[in-house]
C-alpha cells in the first residue's frame, strides 16, 4: 500500500488513513491516488469476501484531518490540474459507493476538499475546536466538486447559503447545520468513532449494504457525469486569471507555516 | 453637529430610527420601524424618499416642520425638495420598488408598506425594470450581491387581490409573471438575499423562495395559504421542492398552513432567523458586504453549478418543470370556482372591522 494513505482492517472495521500530517494531510496527486486506492482495495474487499469489512473509518493522521487541496505543484499545469480534480471527485464517488457504512474522523481541520471528503462519509464525528467549511468562492474558487455532495447532505437552500457565502466555521456549529452527524469532546473523538463502527458492523452486510445502495440511488450519488462535470468546472475556474492570482498570493512563500496549510478548491 | 445630531436620535428613540452616515454634510435618518412606532405620527406619514442624493431616507413631516427636533438643520436644500416632492405625489405614484446600488451591492425595497407590498402590476414593473439593470454578463462594476427587503410590517403579502376581484383576468396574468420572475432571480448572475420580515406568504414566500439566501426575522411568517381563494401554489413548487426538501414541499403546499420563522428555518426554506428587525438588517448588511469583496466570477459559476446540483437551472428537473407548474396554476386560476372563492375571501375580508 501506497505510504500518503493506509488501509488496515481489524475485526471487521476497515480504517483509512490520510498519512501527509507534516502538510495537515493536504490531497496532492500522490495523496488522492493513494486514497483512491486504498478505496478499491477496500471495495474489493468488500465484494470478494462479503462479511469481511462491515464499517469504514476514514482518518487523517497528525493534527488535521485534512485541509484540502493542495494545488501548489499544479497551479499552472492545467492538465494535471484537472486529473487531479478528476480523481478526487471520482474518489469521492467511489467512497460514496462503498457498499459499507462510512465515518469520518474529523480532528483538527477538514476545509474545502477535506470537509468534502468528510461530508461524503455517511458518518462524521468532530470535535467543538474543529474547522470545518468551505473557503473556495473567498479565493475565487468554485468549490463545484464538493457541492453536490453537500446538497445531498443538508439539502439545497442551506448548502447554497454555506457555499455562497464561504468562510469556516467550529464543529459545534458544524454539527448543527447538519455537516457533521456529531460534535464530541476532542479527548472522546477516538471512542466515540471506534463506537459508532463497533456498532455498525454488528448490523446485517447485506441489510446495510442494500440500504445504502438504495439512498445513494435515491440522492443521485450514482451520477457520474455530475462528478465529471463538477471537475471539469473546477479546473476551468482555477484556470481563470482571478483564481490564479489569488491562489499564487496564497501560495507565496511565507516564512513560517507552510504553504499546504491553507485549503484550496 | 454631530452631537446635535446624537441628542435628535435621542429624543426620538421611541421611533426606533436608524441613522445613515453624513453625505454632503447633512446626516439622514434612514429608517423608522414604523410597525413599532408608539409616537403621535402615524405609520403613514413615514415615507422612503429616493432622494437626488440618491439615498432612502424616511421623511417625518411632522418632525421635520416643527423645527424644534432639530431635523431641519441638517437637510439640505434639494432634499426638501425632494420632500415636498414626495408629499405631493398621490401613493400611486411612489416608486413601489426602490433601487439603490452601492459598489457591488443592489439593494432592492419593496415599497408599498400599506398594502403589505402585494404583488400588483406596478410592483411587477418596477422589479423587473430595477432586475434590467443587473446584465448577464459579469464585469466589474456589475452588482455582484443583491439584498431584497421590504419597507413595512410586512415583506410581501402575495398578490394585490384587490386588483384580482376588479379585473378577474389579471391573476393568471400575476401568476405567469411571479413565475417568470422566480426563475429570473434564480438565474441572475448576482447572490441575491432575501431580508424578510413580517408576512412573506404565497406570492412572497415564492419571491423570498426564489432568493439563494433567506434571512428572516423572528416575527416573519412563510407559506402559501392559497387554497382558501382557491388557487393552487403550483407555480413555485419547484423552487419549494429545492429549498425545502420533499417532505417539507408537500407539508407546505398542501396544508396551506402558515409557518414561522423557526420552523421555516428547520426546513431549509430560511438559512438565519434574528431577534428583531434591526438585528436582521444588520446581519444581512454584513453578510452582502462580505458577498460583494468576494471576486464575482467565483460567485457566478458556484451559484450556476448549484442551480445545476439542485435542478433549478432551465434544463434541470426543477426548472424545466417551471413552465408546467405556472401553467397548472393558471389553469386553476381561470376556473368558476377559484374566481368565486376569491370574491367571496375578498368580500369577507373587507367587511372586517
Amino acid at each position: 500500500m501506497n505510504e500518503r494513505a493506509s488501509l488496515t482492517i481489524a475485526d471487521g472495521c476497515a480504517t483509512i488513513v490520510l498519512r501527509r500530517g507534516e502538510s495537515r494531510n493536504a490531497l496532492d496527486c500522490d495523496t488522492i491516488h493513494a486514497l483512491r486506492a486504498c478505496i478499491d482495495a477496500a471495495t474489493t474487499q468488500c465484494n470478494h469476501t462479503p462479511g469481511n469489512i462491515r464499517s469504514l473509518v476514514l482518518a487523517g493522521e497528525g493534527k488535521s484531518f485534512c485541509a484540502g487541496m493542495d494545488l501548489k505543484g499544479v497551479l499552472h499545469d492545467a492538465v494535471r490540474m484537472g486529473d487531479m480534480l478528476r480523481g478526487l471527485s471520482l474518489a469521492l464517488l467511489a467512497l460514496r459507493r462503498l457498499p459499507v457504512p462510512t465515518i469520518a474522523r474529523v480532528q483538527g481541520a477538514a476545509i474545502g476538499g477535506g470537509c468534502g471528503l468528510a461530508v461524503v462519509c455517511d458518518f462524521a464525528i468532530t470535535h467543538p475546536e474543529a474547522k470545518l467549511g468551505y473557503p473556495e468562492v473567498d479565493l475565487g474558487v468554485c468549490p463545484a466538486v464538493v457541492a453536490p455532495w453537500l446538497v445531498r447532505r443538508i439539502g439545497a437552500g442551506p448548502a447554497r447559503a454555506m457555499l455562497l457565502a464561504g468562510g469556516t466555521m467550529g464543529g459545534e456549529e458544524a454539527a448543527a447545520r447538519g455537516l457533521v452527524t456529531r460534535c464530541v469532546p476532542a479527548a472522546d473523538l477516538d471512542a466515540e468513532v471506534a463506537a459508532l463502527a463497533k456498532r455498525l458492523a454488528t448490523g446485517g452486510a447485506e441489510a446495510l449494504a442494500c440500504t445504502k445502495r438504495m439512498l445513494n440511488e435515491l440522492d443521485g450519488s450514482l451520477d457520474e457525469k455530475i462528478a465529471a462535470d463538477a471537475a471539469e468546472l473546477s479546473a476551468r475556474v482555477i484556470a481563470g486569471p482571478e483564481a490564479q492570482a489569488s491562489l499564487a498570493r496564497l501560495y507565496a512563500p511565507k516564512p513560517k507555516e507552510s504553504a499546504a496549510t491553507n485549503p484550496a478548491r | 453637529m454631530a452631537r446635535r445630531f446624537k441628542r435628535t436620535a435621542a429624543r426620538t428613540r421611541q421611533h426606533q430610527v436608524e441613522t445613515l452616515g453624513s453625505q454632503s454634510g447633512a446626516k439622514f435618518v434612514r429608517s423608522c420601524n414604523t410597525r413599532r412606532c408608539q409616537c403621535d405620527i402615524a405609520p403613514t406619514r413615514v415615507a422612503p424618499v429616493d432622494t437626488p442624493l440618491g439615498l432612502c431616507m424616511s421623511y417625518q413631516p411632522n418632525l421635520f416642520r416643527s423645527g424644534g427636533h432639530g431635523f431641519s438643520v441638517h437637510i439640505t436644500l434639494r432634499t426638501t425638495r425632494a420632500f415636498r416632492a414626495w408629499d405631493l405625489m398621490t401613493t400611486d405614484q411612489r416608486p413601489q420598488v426602490i433601487s439603490q446600488r452601492s459598489g457591488r451591492l443592489l439593494t432592492l425595497t419593496l415599497n408599498d408598506p400599506h398594502r403589505r407590498n402585494a404583488l400588483g402590476t406596478a410592483l411587477f414593473d418596477q422589479l423587473e425594470a430595477a432586475l434590467d439593470t443587473v446584465t448577464p454578463r459579469v464585469t466589474d462594476d456589475a452588482p455582484s450581491v443583491i439584498v431584497l427587503g421590504a419597507h413595512g410590517s410586512a415583506f410581501c403579502a402575495g398578490f394585490d387581490l384587490e386588483a384580482c376581484v376588479q379585473d378577474p383576468d389579471l391573476l393568471p396574468i400575476f401568476v405567469e409573471r411571479l413565475g417568470q420572475l422566480t426563475t429570473r432571480i434564480r438565474a441572475l448572475p448576482a447572490v441575491v438575499i432575501a431580508q424578510v420580515q413580517g408576512a412573506a406568504l404565497a406570492g412572497g414566500c415564492a419571491l423570498a423562495m426564489s432568493c439563494d439566501i433567506v434571512h428572516a426575522a423572528a416575527d416573519a411568517t412563510f407559506g402559501y395559504p392559497v387554497h382558501r381563494i382557491g388557487v393552487s401554489p403550483a407555480v413555485n413548487i419547484p423552487m419549494l421542492l429545492a429549498t425545502a426538501g420533499l417532505g417539507g414541499a408537500r407539508r407546505i403546499a398542501l396544508s396551506g398552513e402558515i409557518i414561522q420563522a423557526s420552523q421555516a428555518k428547520s426546513l431549509g426554506m430560511v438559512q438565519d432567523v434574528h431577534a428583531d428587525e434591526h438585528t436582521l438588517r444588520s446581519a444581512v448588511a454584513t453578510l452582502a458586504e462580505s458577498l460583494c469583496v468576494k471576486n464575482p466570477h467565483a460567485l457566478r459559476t458556484t451559484k450556476d453549478w448549484l442551480n445545476r446540483v439542485d435542478g433549478t437551472d432551465p434544463t434541470g428537473s426543477l426548472g424545466s418543470a417551471a413552465g408546467r407548474a405556472a401553467q397548472a396554476t393558471i389553469d386553476v386560476c381561470r376556473t368558476t370556482e377559484a374566481r368565486n372563492m376569491l370574491e367571496s375571501f375578498w368580500s369577507q375580508r373587507r367587511s372586517r372591522p
